[in-house]
């Protein structure tokens, strides 16, 4: 099997909105990655000692399949894995396919003084 | 297609380190009984006889044939959460990297209780890692395994994944025991039947992850021989209560490992049995020891090589 090359690119922690069936709209923290996803994948986002402490998994449902790739509901957790590394690894060869950063997308500040 | 039955590699080394530069490295090398398993842990039963699983245990555990004296002082510095594991199973397809690959890092640390023995059989040490995860996160974690990729550790596994190595293997060789220290066990080595030293962690209380939290180690000799006189007696019952003891066993060439146990740690008791075909006496020395009450020494004069700073090719524990 030819060895894919390895991307390097960051993902970016975006707003998403959602509005539950009953109550106020809320507003999500997403990941989205843009990729093959015909094959199972992981993403791993690593802490300062390169541990995965961070996992998703298509296989678990916890990557969800958009019509671009994946993507996950990182809500409650955008500051503790903003700035880390992270690797999303194709399960079946193990090959890491994309690395970087994850970076939380700035909210600009409207003053409406 | 089927999962390939197996471990290859049980690999410890020092908290925090695995997936950085791994420090304190030791496998299992020459060894077996290698196992890892997967249990529910207490489930609750409710109305129905119905029982609901919120845990799953995991346990980690092998038996090694490697049990230098690096070994033994890396088992000891492993105790209470101070490992990062690794456990490797052999190949799953033809493919390379098709091994599962369980690391035990960061919030899946493992808690351990080990067993150094050296016998008139065979020298071993015994490692038995344990801990609860909820059911959620055991399952993250089971996700985990077909995606990781193995760390090879330089000079433990990069020459063979589990770690053998010709020049760690130990066997019995009985250089010296004497209790107390100079002086003779009362038994000569005609008489002797079997001996056995084993050192191992003890009285584990478990957190609410179900990791041993170890205070002590016990130490216990015991001793079996045949054809005692009565003056072998008489020499025996003239011994201390808590006799200093002195184990010398070798390794490589003049090389050895040496235990040294000031008195006051082991208590010494001894039964006797004359029977219609047997003159059996069994001795036993045994004592629980803090935690943190030992040292170790390597290089000449110690057992080891002059140039051996970590016990792999012999050394000294002594107990303080």
């Amino acid at each position: 099997m030819a060895e894919k090359k390895l991307t390097k690119k960051d993902l970016v922690i975006e707003d998403e909105p959602f509005k539950p069936k009953d109550g106020e709209p809320i507003t999500l923290k997403v990941i989205k990655i843009s990729c093959d996803n015909k094959t199972e994948k992981a993403l791993r986002v690593l802490n300062n000692r390169n541990q995965n402490f961070f996992h998703r998994s298509s296989r678990l449902g916890t990557l969800e399949k958009t019509d671009t790739g994946f993507k996950t509901d990182v809500t409650g957790f955008e500051e503790v894995i903003n700035g880390l590394n992270y690797e999303l690894v194709e399960v079946s060869s193990k090959e890491v396919l994309h690395s970087g950063k994850i970076v939380l997308k700035e909210v600009k500040v409207v003053n409406n003084s | 297609m089927d999962g390939i039955v197996g471990l290859q590699q049980i690999l410890a080394c020092d908290a925090g380190t695995l997936l950085t530069t791994p420090t304190g490295a030791v496998a299992m090398g020459f060894g077996k009984d290698k196992i890892f398993e997967e249990t529910d842990h207490q489930p609750q039963k409710v109305s129905g006889n119905i029982s609901l699983v919120d845990f799953k245990k995991l346990m980690v555990s092998g038996l090694s044939h490697q049990p230098t004296m690096f070994m033994l002082k890396k088992s000891f510095d492993f105790l209470n959460g101070g490992a990062d594991v690794q456990v490797i199973t052999p190949k799953q397809t033809a493919a390379s990297a098709s091994e599962d690959v369980m690391q035990f890092v960061g919030s899946y640390l493992l808690g351990l209780d080990f067993e150094f023995v050296i016998s008139h059989e065979a020298r071993t040490i015994k490692w038995m890692w344990e801990r609860i995860l909820e059911k959620a996160a055991a399952l993250t974690f089971k996700d985990t395994w077909d995606s990781a990729t193995a760390v090879s550790v330089a000079g433990v596994t990069d020459t063979d994944i589990e770690g053998k190595n010709y020049s760690y293997r130990r066997s019995p060789k009985l250089i010296a025991m004497e209790a107390p220290s100079g002086a003779s066990i009362a038994l000569t080595d005609y008489q002797r039947l079997e001996r056995k030293l084993t050192i191992k962690s003890s009285k584990a209380i478990k957190n609410d992850q179900q990791q041993s939290i170890v205070n002590f180690y016990t130490v216990t000799l015991e001793i079996a021989g045949t054809g005692m006189q009565v003056a072998d007696l008489i020499t025996l019952a003239g011994k201390a209560e808590t006799p200093s003891v002195l184990i010398k066993e070798g390794n490589a060439g003049a090389y050895y490992d040496k235990f040294v146990f000031p008195a006051f740690k082991l208590g010494i008791g001894n039964d006797f049995k004359i029977g219609d075909d047997k003159r059996e006496s069994r001795i036993k020395l045994e004592g629980d020891i803090s935690i943190f009450a030992h040292s170790f020494a390597y290089g000449t004069n110690n057992g080891g090589a002059a140039d051996d700073s970590t016990g792999i090719t012999g050394g000294t524990m002594t107990i303080v």
